[in-house]
């Protein structure tokens, strides 16, 4: 797919851990390996506010569009 | 509640495939010892215009049969693989839509075979003076276009489930 999640460098940046991620914004693990390997097919509106709150970022930071892929 | 619909079902196409072993030992006892039936029919209908479209009847009767056996057994078949797979609570599947289509189509072989039975039966009728009882039924032809639309409602379903389990 074209959307690429930069969800790892977002982290590496922040030196936070998925585990960490995933406590604060209240979604399993497993749901947010998902989103950080690229696998997960949408996104909820209030998962990307609670990740965007927590990383203080903006949805832009997280997602990009790769246009070769 | 779908534990006992499984055995039900089991059950039923059991006795589907003893109807239609039954039909088929009365199939090979008339071709094996047709004289031994004409004089039974002769004994059982009290002159009849002709035993012979009684016969063929009975014959045709045992070939329709087992073209509804199959059709049965596939649609039982495909109805116990679809609640076991909503006991494992993955009953919103592209396979369970495709199980659907094929029940849609077993019931309309049915219904067909039902149709040309009824054809049968009248000239039988006709022919022979006596009534062997065939009223068209609508409920079946009903219950294709039915099946129908409810296995695009499954594929459409399936598709739902399949983004949905992607969302994050």
């Amino acid at each position: 797919m074209a959307i690429r999640v930069k969800l790892d460098e977002l982290l590496h940046e922040r030196r936070m851990t998925l585990t960490d991620l995933a406590d604060r914004v209240g979604l399993t693990l497993a749901n947010l390996s998902i989103l950080k390997t690229g696998k997960a097919k949408a996104i909820r509106f209030s998962t990307l506010d609670a990740i965007c709150r927590e990383l203080q970022c903006q949805p832009g930071d997280l997602l990009a569009h790769d246009e070769g892929e | 509640m779908i534990k006992v619909a499984i055995w039900v079902l089991r059950a039923a196409n059991w006795l589907n495939w003893i109807m239609g072993a039954l039909f088929a030992l009365l199939l090979a006892m008339m071709v094996i010892d047709p004289d031994q039936f004409r004089t039974t029919f002769e004994r059982a209908f009290e002159g009849p215009r002709s035993v012979d479209a009684l016969f063929l009847w009975l014959k045709l009767a045992c070939v329709c049969v087992f073209a509804v056996v199959g059709a049965a057994h596939l649609i039982f078949t495909r109805l116990i693989a679809m609640l076991r797979d909503t006991q494992a609570g993955a009953a919103f599947t592209e396979t369970n839509a495709k199980r659907l289509a094929i029940i849609a189509r077993a019931l309309l072989t049915i219904n067909l075979v039902d149709l040309a039975f009824g054809q049968v039966s009248i000239w039988a009728s006709e022919a022979s003076g006596e009534y062997l009882g065939w009223s068209l039924s609508l409920t079946g032809w009903f219950a294709v276009p039915l099946l129908l639309i409810l296995a695009r409602i499954f594929k459409e379903g399936a598709i739902m489930r399949d983004d949905l389990e992607g969302t994050v």
